[in-house]
């Protein structure tokens, strides 16, 4: 019923439409404050509900729940589903009850949950990669400790080291902690496992693991992007950081894709008669 | 028998880093193993060479995750006790076990 081809064509297909559509933005709407600017930045989400739908799928394969490559598979695709359900509450509350700049609300409740949720989905394929072999060596112990810490740190001196939090709502603010942390926290798991398993992971696993392992690195880049739009007053619907996240979740579904066919490519090489 | 159950030992966890289905699978590909029912446990060693056998199970895991899924399993030989089976046990398979110790 499924197959690789289909959910390719998928991806790429709303990939190709949302390119097409933010150049053309460019192009016609310079002031950026055409309608489709809006339409753009309140549907793009629907690239990672199907990403993640498809997630879901090929980790059945991969034991679901009860294996930890089926878990990470599952705790990356929840993690796109929570993307697409942000921005869902967001556009519901804006074109249902026409509530503007609705920050915070309850579409943050699913933004939030998507950092646990890549923070297990890495942990996992950190532990079928072999990161506890590595962690015997002192020196990848140590930077097990440092790596994350250094990460929260530089995070913290990019967004937070000038944060004016007078006359802010105390959820801003915590939301505004959170997430930059949040985000250094499963980007420096990714790094981590990346640097620490690469003498040891090999077969056919490499290739797809570390494909996912950037496409999360891409994933922090394009919510830092977010972030330095936003504090900058920069930000636009339909502007630079959307189109990052749509690139974001479209590395992603091809990532979590190339974990499909794998009953495939274990099938010994016929001999030749 | 010894030789089953470090091979039984061996999937079961390999199925916990990539599932049941597709470690059975593996299994299978190997040409050594026969499962007899849908239970994991429930195996047959076809290959005559046991220690032979072993080693075609680890070279089958490792076109997956490489020397990570050797480690799964040589972790497994030594847990039940390398030495003892190391007369059955092709020299190559002998030296990837000393070397990981």
């Amino acid at each position: 019923m499924f197959n690789k081809k289909i959910f390719n064509i998928v991806t790429v297909s709303l990939f190709f439409i949302y390119s097409i559509w933010w150049l053309l933005l460019l192009v016609f709407s310079p002031n950026h404050d055409s309608p489709f600017n809006d339409y753009f930045a309140d549907s793009y989400g629907i690239l990672s509900g199907v990403g993640g739908i498809i997630g879901l799928i090929i980790s059945k394969k991969w034991g679901f729940l009860q294996s930890y490559m089926g878990k990470s598979l599952a705790y990356l695709s929840f993690g796109l589903i929570c993307q697409f359900l942000g921005q869902v509450s967001y556009s519901i509350i804006f074109y249902v009850y026409n509530i503007e700049n609705a920050y915070p609300s309850i579409g943050e409740i699913f933004y939030l949950a998507s950092i646990p949720l890549y923070v297990l989905g890495v942990w996992n394929i950190a532990k079928a990669s072999g990161i506890k072999l590595s962690l015997q060596k002192t020196k990848y112990k140590m930077v097990s400790i440092l790596l994350p810490f250094l990460m929260i740190l530089v995070s913290y001196h990019v967004f937070l080291i000038n944060y004016d939090s007078q006359e802010v709502p105390f959820s801003v603010v915590l939301l505004d902690y959170i997430y930059p942390i949040g985000q250094a926290f499963f980007v420096s798991l990714a790094l981590l496992t990346y640097f620490t398993t690469r003498s040891y992971l090999g077969g056919l696993m490499r290739g797809k693991i570390f494909f996912v392992l950037f496409a999360l690195v891409f994933q922090y880049i394009a919510d830092s992007m977010f972030i330095f739009e936003t504090r900058s007053e920069n930000w636009y619907a339909g502007g630079l950081s959307d189109l990052m996240f749509v690139v974001s979740y479209f590395i992603m579904t091809l990532g979590l894709i190339r974990f499909f066919s794998i009953d495939e490519e274990i099938k010994p090489a016929k001999q030749a008669v | 028998m010894h030789i089953e159950n470090i091979v039984r030992e061996i999937i079961k966890e390999q199925s916990q880093i990539i599932g049941e289905q597709l470690a059975r699978q593996i299994a299978i590909n190997s040409g050594v193993v026969k499962f007899n029912s849908t239970n994991v446990d429930d195996l047959t060693i076809t290959s005559p060479g046991e220690g032979a056998a072993l080693e075609k199970i680890i070279n089958s895991y490792e076109m997956l995750f490489g020397n990570t899924s050797v480690e799964v399993c040589i972790d497994v030989i030594h847990r039940f006790g390398s030495k003892e089976i190391s007369d059955i046990l092709p020299d190559s398979l002998n030296q990837r076990l000393s070397r990981s110790k």
